[in-house]
C-alpha cells in the first residue's frame, strides 16, 4: 500500500524525501520562489504549492494566492509527469500544461523539478 | 562536407501575416515579395531572404537552411550523409525557386528536425532597404546570425552537427545548458540544449553593426508593449550584448551587437553563467516553438 496522490500524506512524504536529496537540495539552492499547481479533475486535491527557500521545498496541498509561478494541467498529466512518463517543457510543448509567470524562476529550478519522478518513484504512490 | 553559414530559417505560424510588422517596423529587416500567398519573406542584406515565415495551423520550425559552397559541395554532403543512413531527398524545382537558390537537398536530423543544406541563393546587390533607419545587419560570410534549437538527445544531434562540419565553440552550465558551435568567424551559428523528447527553436539571433541599433529597438519593443523576455545583458562566450523579445510565432529574437569572431586557434571553453551582466528573464510565459521529437 502505497502513499495516495496528491493527498496530504503525499505532500508530507514528498517534502521530507526532497529535502533528504542531496542532488535536490543542490539543484534548488540560491532560489526562493512558490508554485501553484492546478490539477484539474483530481480525485484528492485540485491543486498544490510548492514553495521554494534557498535549497528546500516545502509541498502543501490546496490553493495559495500570489504565487510566483503558476501551472495549469490536468489530472491524467499530473500522473505523467510524477511517473516521469512526461516532462514538464514537453507538457507545455504539446498544450497539456499551462505555465505563466516568473520564468526566470520556473528555469532557475527546472533541474530540481526534473527529478521528482525518481525522488516520488522511490516514495511509492498510489495514483 | 564543410556548411559554410546559416543562410536562411523558415517557420510555420498561423500568425505569420503579424510579422510584416514586425520584421521591417521592429527589427527592420525588409518586407519583399515570395513565392507562396500568405508567407511572409523577410531580407536583411543581399540576399532574397533570410527568414521565411509560412502559414501553418501551429508555431514550429519548419526547416533551417544551411550555406555550401557550391554544387560540388552540396554532392559531397548529401552523399556523406545517405551513406551514414540519414534519408537525403532533393528539392524540387519550386522549392529551389521559392527559397531562391540553386539547388537543395533535405534532410532530418535524429530528433526530427527539418534541414535544408543548398547552394547559389539569389544576391540582389544594392537592394536592401531596411524597415526602419538602421546600421545594418552583420551577415556576409557569417551568414544571417545563429540559431539556439531543442533537441531531444545532446550527444545524437552532436554527432549530426560535427558531420556537416560543425566544430565545438564553447559550453555553458548553467540553469540550463548549452553547447555551441561554429562553421565560420561567427562565435555561434548554432546552439543545442536538450530536454528529453523535446525539439524546436529557442531563438533566433541577429547581429546588428551599431550598438546603437539595438538601443533604439529595445526603446520600441517597450514603447509599443511587445513581449520582452530578457533585458539588455551581455553573454560571457560569445561577448555580445542584446536583449531577447517574443516574436509573433512564440520563439525568440535575440537582437544584439559586438560578438566576437573565432579563428582556427579556436579552444573550447565552459562558463557556469549564461550572462556577464543583465539578460534578467522578464519574459511570463514559456517560449512556444516547441514540439514533441521523433
Amino acid at each position: 500500500m502505497g502513499v495516495k496522490f496528491l493527498t496530504d500524506d503525499w505532500a508530507k512524504a514528498l517534502t521530507e524525501a526532497c529535502n533528504a536529496n542531496a542532488k535536490f537540495t543542490k539543484a534548488s539552492k540560491g532560489v526562493v520562489a512558490i508554485f501553484q499547481i492546478s490539477v484539474a479533475d483530481s480525485p484528492e486535491a485540485g491543486g498544490f504549492t510548492m514553495e521554494w527557500t534557498n535549497g528546500t521545498v516545502h509541498v502543501t496541498t490546496g490553493h495559495r494566492d500570489g504565487a510566483d509561478v503558476n501551472l495549469e494541467l490536468d489530472y491524467p498529466t499530473m500522473v505523467e509527469l510524477s511517473k516521469g512518463t512526461i516532462n514538464g517543457p514537453l507538457a507545455v510543448a504539446t498544450g497539456r500544461m499551462k505555465a505563466a509567470g516568473n520564468m526566470e524562476k520556473m528555469f532557475s529550478l527546472g533541474k530540481a523539478m526534473d527529478l521528482l519522478p525518481v525522488i516520488e518513484a522511490a516514495i511509492g504512490l498510489d495514483y | 562536407m564543410k556548411v559554410r553559414a546559416l543562410g536562411y530559417v523558415g517557420i510555420e505560424s498561423p500568425d505569420a501575416k503579424q510579422w510584416e510588422e514586425f520584421g521591417p517596423e521592429i527589427l527592420g529587416m525588409a518586407l519583399v515579395d515570395g513565392d507562396q500567398p500568405g508567407s511572409v519573406y523577410l531580407r536583411m542584406d543581399d540576399r532574397h531572404h533570410r527568414l521565411a515565415v509560412h502559414p501553418g495551423p501551429k508555431d514550429r520550425l519548419a526547416y533551417l537552411g544551411w550555406e555550401l559552397a557550391g554544387d560540388d559541395d552540396l554532392a559531397e554532403a548529401a552523399g556523406e550523409l545517405a551513406a551514414s543512413g540519414y534519408a537525403v531527398t532533393e528539392g524540387t524545382d519550386e522549392e529551389c525557386e521559392e527559397r531562391a537558390v540553386r539547388r537543395l537537398v533535405r534532410v532530418a536530423d535524429p530528433g526530427g528536425a527539418v534541414h535544408e543544406l543548398y547552394y547559389g541563393q539569389l544576391s540582389l546587390p544594392g537592394q536592401f532597404q531596411p524597415g526602419r533607419p538602421l546600421s545594418g545587419f552583420v551577415t556576409g560570410d557569417q551568414g544571417l546570425g545563429h540559431v539556439v534549437c531543442v533537441v531531444p538527445d545532446l550527444a545524437a544531434a552532436t554527432r549530426f552537427y560535427k558531420q556537416l562540419g560543425f566544430r565545438k565553440s564553447d559550453e555553458i552550465y548553467a540553469f540550463i545548458d548549452a553547447h555551441f558551435f561554429h562553421c565560420n568567424p561567427r562565435h555561434h551559428s548554432l546552439a543545442l540544449t536538450e530536454i528529453p523528447r523535446v525539439r524546436g527553436l529557442h531563438h533566433v539571433m541577429v547581429q546588428l553593426n551599431d550598438f546603437d541599433d539595438v538601443g533604439v529597438a529595445y526603446d520600441l519593443v517597450q514603447a509599443r508593449g511587445i513581449p520582452l523576455t530578457m533585458t539588455l545583458g551581455r553573454h560571457p562566450n560569445d561577448r555580445m550584448v542584446s536583449f531577447y523579445v517574443r516574436s509573433p510565432s512564440g520563439f525568440e529574437i535575440e537582437y544584439g551587437w559586438g560578438a566576437l569572431e573565432v579563428g582556427e586557434d579556436w579552444t573550447v571553453t565552459q562558463y557556469d553563467a549564461v550572462s556577464v551582466w543583465g539578460h534578467k528573464m522578464v519574459g511570463t510565459s514559456p517560449p512556444g516553438a516547441l514540439e514533441e521529437a521523433l
